[in-house]
């Protein structure tokens, strides 16, 4: 029997494969999803409604009364506070940071990069106890505040002190998606508004921010949600003077072992996590549809 | 006979089927099992500190003798009672050494079993406060609380809590509700200040005058030890324990029993109720009330014996002084664990309201 011309037998294989049903790629979700539904959504579901010693209605009614204890909304607006002004800081101090590394020529962008994000390699709490040495009454800023005749400051355990201490931590977190949306832009654009005579503020106002919007509000939205939820910088730079939910929910569980009443305060993090995320979604469709 | 449609579906199935049992059989074989009946093994539930000194003077030793495996569960007294309280139907852990209010409310909730002295000979030759009054676990060490402060910063060694209520003028901290000398120092100002360690509302009263001016409240000993020896504070209510390491390195830091309102806290064993080795347990409980194991615990991580044939080292003699061979003959008492766990939820919101400010 005469074997069949390989062309013939490349065109039998090609219409095998047409005839195979192709998996969907929705199949390739399933791991992650799985993952996601056992290991993320089941246990944080669990956690939040059905406390040991509580039910929904226990945490219901938790919940209603911490967003009216008149003690604990200053906690509540506190946290929003810090989680905001991180927000706007690591915005500010990350952007032109990011601008720079995506505009430098050659290798640069990578050497920068890297140590942009070499705070992230080292422990937090080693980052933050740098802070308690700078920050202290025997600290850095107070001795030359002393030697400068202005007498000794302490801005340790200060709302101030968690803000910094927030900033330096999600402040490459910033930088890093700022850079991804600014590295995809094509350069001429800016130069092509320069040339059609924008000045150099509007051409920012106008193209380059627009087009870095996505990257912007990713970063915004990491970085409050990393505020709201951060633990060890606030405890460390705060205390129990300037409680944040974080800290007041650590107080919850492990003073008075109340984890209702913790998975209340767990509750209102997480919605103000996805508030910001919401908020977040909502300006980038607004700006998608004005650029 | 008609043929399928898709003549090769049947192997990806089967191998889909494949990589499904595969993934399966390896997600369940790194799985343990449920602990049933398991006299060969021994989980103790610890501090999450010093655990290497601990294997080596504590757990090491047990195995050599008994052939049981001791594997450590380490962790905070309220993450690990909140691990038994979710386990108490089918526990894995057979002993727990907490802190004696935590053993309090771990008692209330029903997860630790009262021993029998017949099963921990031992307890006939500790220092009689160290038996439980309801039979319960014993305690094998205790701190006692007073006043830490720099020598070299204040004029005189402090001797009353009066010296912390004058406000020291290098500055001071106060322990959190959160902490181990929280609530103790509730019962100590209660006792100063008020009609006795059972008065409350007289010691929130008293921290109440001093809480604004404080620097910080602390939630760890190291926090602590951390603003004392970079010189930020002069003076704070703290546990002996916290001041035996900075002692024992030259810094110029002291530890001064206040002359009223002595309280201490005890660090207890609990054998928990339904434990895979509760016989393991028991030897367990027994095998750290040993002198030789209690003076091995003191060298090692600080731990006061509680055993009437160990001694306290000389640093600890140095440190505490008299009370650190016999507290209750130098006034220390260990308060009202039953007041304090009850009113733990109601202390930490006054603590917040009325302190922490």
């Amino acid at each position: 029997m005469p074997s069949p011309s390989p062309t013939a037998e490349a065109a039998r294989v090609a219409s095998r494969r047409r005839l195979l049903p192709r998996p969907p790629v929705t199949v390739l979700l399933v791991p992650g999803l799985a993952v996601m539904l056992f290991a993320f959504c089941y246990p944080v579901v669990t956690t939040l409604a059905w406390p040991p010693d509580g039910d929904p209605a226990t945490v219901a009614r938790e919940t209603g009364s911490l967003l009216t204890d008149p003690y604990l909304l200053p906690v509540i607006a506190r946290t929003v506070r810090v989680s905001v002004l991180t927000t706007a800081l690591c915005l500010a101090m990350g952007f032109p940071v990011a601008y720079l590394i995506s505009r430098a020529p050659g290798a640069w962008p990578g050497r920068l990069l890297a140590l942009a994000i070499f705070p992230l390699l080292l422990n937090t709490v080693v980052r933050t106890y740098g802070w308690i040495v700078v920050l202290g009454g025997n600290g850095l800023i107070s001795k030359v505040s002393e030697a400068l005749g202005l007498g000794r400051v302490q801005l340790l355990y200060t709302e101030t002190a968690i803000v910094l201490g927030l900033v330096q931590l999600f402040l490459p977190l910033m930088i890093l998606s700022t850079y991804s949306s600014l590295s995809q832009q094509d350069h001429r654009l800016e130069d092509a508004a320069r040339g059609l005579g924008a000045s150099p503020g509007r051409a920012f106002r106008d193209v380059v921010f627009p087009l870095a919007l996505p990257g912007v509000l990713v970063g915004c939205t990491l970085v409050f949600a990393g505020a709201v939820t951060a633990f060890t910088t606030p405890q460390l730079l705060g205390g129990p003077r300037e409680r944040l939910l974080s800290t007041l929910l650590y107080s919850r569980v492990n003073v008075s072992l109340d984890w209702p009443s913790a998975s209340a305060i767990a509750l209102v993090m997480t919605v103000l996590v996805l508030v910001a995320s919401a908020l977040s979604n909502r300006l980038g469709k607004i700006g998608s549809t004005t650029s | 006979m008609s043929r399928p449609a898709h003549p090769r579906p049947r192997p990806r199935r089967l191998t889909a089927a494949l990589a499904g049992a595969l993934a399966l059989t390896a997600v369940t074989a790194s799985c343990a099992p449920v602990r049933g009946d398991d006299p060969d093994t021994l989980v103790v539930s610890t501090f999450a500190f010093a655990t290497e000194e601990f294997t080596q003077v504590v757990a090491e030793p047990f195995e050599a003798e008994t052939g049981i495996e001791v594997v450590l569960d380490t962790g905070t007294n309220a993450g690990r009672l909140t691990k038994l309280r979710i386990n108490a139907q089918t526990p894995d852990t057979d002993v727990v050494l907490i802190s004696d209010y935590y053993a309090q409310i771990g008692k209330d909730m029903g997860l630790f079993s009262p021993v029998d002295r017949e099963d921990v000979p031992n307890l006939d030759a500790v220092q009689p406060w160290a038996v439980d009054p309801d039979g319960y676990g014993p305690a094998y060490t205790f701190q006692l609380l007073g006043l830490l402060y720099r020598t070299d910063l204040v004029e005189e060694a402090p001797d009353s809590w009066d010296d912390l209520w004058a406000k020291p003028e290098d500055g001071y901290v106060l322990p959190d509700i959160s902490v181990s000398a929280g609530p103790m120092f509730v019962l100590a100002a209660g006792e100063h200040f008020g009609s006795g360690p059972s008065d409350p509302d007289a010691g929130f009263d008293a921290m109440a005058g001093i809480g604004p001016d404080a620097l910080q409240f602390y939630t760890g000993s190291t926090e602590l030890t951390s603003l004392l020896e970079r010189g930020e504070i002069a003076m704070a209510p703290g546990l002996d324990n916290f001041a035996m390491g900075s002692v024992e390195a030259d810094q110029p830091i002291g530890f001064a029993v206040p002359d009223q309102g002595r309280v201490m806290t005890a660090n207890t064993v609990q054998v928990v109720d339904g434990a895979p080795n509760p016989a393991g347990a028991l030897a367990f409980a027994d095998f750290l009330l040993r002198p030789e194991i209690q003076e091995g615990m003191a060298e090692a991580l600080y731990d006061k014996p509680v055993a009437l044939g160990a001694d306290p080292t000389p640093l600890m003699e140095q440190v505490s002084r008299d009370a650190a061979s016999d507290p209750i003959a130098n006034g220390y008492h260990q308060g009202d664990l039953e007041l304090i766990a009850d009113e733990r939820s109601a202390w930490l919101d006054r603590f917040t309201e009325e302190v922490a400010r």
